[in-house]
């Protein structure tokens, strides 16, 4: 079970797990699935009204799962957004963005290799 | 042992939450539930979690908001707060409130968690033993499990011991060696208030003279040769709960005078120390002594006698206690087939007859072992009064086990002390304290030989 070079998340860690399983991967990839729906909605919605706070939230809600799937791109992102020290400026919105542009890839991935059973 | 630890997580991270109740549940004993708020966990509290993770970041309160509120409705269940921050001061604040552990979130956070849940888990399951045990001590210090008889005596004293477990008042014990004293004062402490704090017996004739005053009170690092560090004494060991002073006749002159002013005081200072250390100790004394004896004879103080006596308790001797020694006998018995996992035993007509004789100098001691040898001698179903062998320490009273008239027993008294003070009727008149004319009228009546001289 290797991850491909391409993928931009990994599941190295949750391998590790004693008693990993292919239902537990699945289950947890699709919980990270439909978490990262719900961020990018609150992260649109906070881009929308410049709201802060509702970005910094979200952020911290997934930056587990972001750091446990290792997605290398936005992990440092996610980390900034959870202590963001401001309020809503131009910079937390540029980062707000690369982040959900990088889940949505992160989430055709998991569909794709669900789909396919790559992880059997 | 706890047998299954149901534990709630609460987390609003679905993904997080996930991976604490997939590891937490990889121990089949843990049942793990997952809850996405502060105000679901509460809902859900009835159910009697014995573990509450608690997130520290929660969309409808903070971690210690919802720790509060936890408190508020179970005062005892512990609580690990798992926090994304490890801002010092809220990590104290959380700690002074009493959580049980407080876990940063990062790579070893379930690692940590594991080992934490564990630690609860055996403090737990300890707590639960306690409990058990302490259960067990209730019921084996129940006035009836602990102290057999049926006799009035017994009756009278089981009254006396209800009195004495439902107040604080010092209480005094005496009754022959092997009656029992130390029970007694034990079924008093075990069920009076002070049930759950101590009960330190110190018996006063095992200590060396020497060594008693610091045994007692305690000393302090250097006070004589030989103190290396500081000692705690019995008394406040036995601080808030009991202390048992057996055998307090045999304690020194210059001890009773320091013991006194300690009760007096209900303060102590250690040996070779300035601190005067507050006591609150419900005495318990016993002795086979008659203290007001030795109050007469100088060798007890009697101010001492005064403070110490309080509720007095006389344990009659067991051949006092008309058929106590057969319902005894029959709980050794069964004591014995209990702990030796042997068929229950039965006693013959004749063993208790035999049983029922005899005058037990040793009391309820004595008979624990007759009987445990009876058990061990008999080969059938039920001891044979052949299988009781009464111990040579009980050979003085065979003499009443006869069961003479009270005319025999006068006549054999004086002849033993004529033969023994060659026939000397004055002194054995004096020896016996009653009139030589007694002793000259058995003579005339040929109850005694003429020719004793």
């Amino acid at each position: 079970m290797s991850d491909s070079p391409d993928r931009l998340y990994s599941i190295a860690q949750l391998e590790k797990f004693q008693g990993y399983s292919y239902e537990f991967l699945a289950h947890m990839l699709n919980i990270f699935v439909s978490h990262s729906g719900r961020t990018m909605d609150d992260f649109s919605e906070g881009l929308k009204n410049g709201n802060a706070d509702l970005i910094k939230g979200s952020a911290h809600r997934i930056r587990p799962s972001v750091e446990f799937l290792e997605i290398r791109d936005i992990k440092e992102d996610i980390r900034r957004l959870d202590k963001w020290p401001a309020g809503f400026d131009n910079e937390m919105a540029g980062l707000a963005e690369h982040v959900s542009g990088v889940l949505t890839i992160v989430i055709e991935q998991i569909k794709a290799d669900l789909g396919t059973e790559h992880w059997r | 042992m706890i047998e299954q630890l149901r534990i709630f997580i609460v987390e609003d991270d679905p993904w997080y939450g996930e991976i604490l109740k997939h590891h937490l549940s990889l121990n089949p004993d843990n049942k793990v539930e997952l809850f996405p708020s502060g105000s679901e966990l509460l809902k859900a509290l009835h159910l009697r979690p014995a573990l509450i993770t608690v997130d520290f970041s929660l969309p409808d309160m903070n971690g210690e908001q919802l720790y509060k509120k936890i408190r508020a409705v179970d005062a005892t269940v512990p609580v690990i707060v798992i926090s994304g921050q490890n801002d010092v001061s809220t990590v104290v604040e959380l700690f002074k409130l009493g959580v049980a552990d407080y876990l940063i979130k990062d790579e070893s956070t379930k690692d940590l968690l594991w080992n934490s849940v564990n630690k609860i888990r055996e403090n737990l399951s300890l707590k639960q033993e306690v409990q058990v045990l302490r259960q067990q001590l209730e019921d084996k210090f129940d006035f009836t499990n602990l102290i057999k008889g049926n006799s009035p005596s017994m009756q009278k004293i089981f009254g006396l011991m209800e009195k004495a477990a439902r107040s604080n008042i010092n209480v005094s014990i005496t009754g022959e060696t092997g009656t029992g004293k130390e029970l007694v004062a034990q079924a008093i402490h075990f069920n009076s208030d002070r049930s759950k704090k101590p009960f330190i017996a110190v018996n006063m004739s095992a200590i060396p003279r020497e060594l008693i005053e610091s045994e007692l009170f305690g000393h302090e690092k250097g006070s004589f040769t030989g103190a290396f560090g500081r000692k705690i004494g019995k008394f406040e060991e036995a601080n808030n709960g009991t202390i048992f002073l057996d055998e307090i006749g045999e304690l020194d002159l210059s001890v009773q005078s320091k013991l006194l002013r300690v009760l007096q005081e209900r303060e102590l200072q250690r040996v070779g120390g300035n601190e005067r250390i507050k006591l609150n100790v419900r005495l318990i004394v016993a002795t086979h002594k008659n203290l007001s004896d030795e109050v007469a004879k100088g060798t007890f103080r009697e101010d001492l006698y005064y403070r110490v006596i309080g509720l007095p308790v006389s344990l009659p001797p067991l051949r006092e206690r008309g058929s106590d020694s057969l319902l005894l006998a029959r709980f050794f018995l069964d004591q014995y087939a209990k702990e030796n996992n042997s068929r229950p035993i039965g006693l013959t007509a004749k063993a208790k007859d035999k049983l029922l004789k005899y005058n037990y100098p040793g009391n309820i001691r004595e008979l624990k072992t007759v009987i445990e040898l009876a058990a061990v001698m008999s080969d059938s179903t039920e001891i044979e009064d052949t299988d009781i062998t009464f111990t040579p320490a009980g050979r003085e009273t065979d003499f009443l086990n006869e069961e003479r008239s009270l005319k025999d027993y006068t006549q054999l008294i004086i002849k033993h002390y004529l033969k023994k003070y060659n026939n000397n009727v004055m002194l054995v008149a004096d020896k016996l304290d009653i009139g030589k004319s007694t002793i000259y009228k058995l003579i005339q009546e040929g109850v005694i030989d003429k020719d004793l001289n």
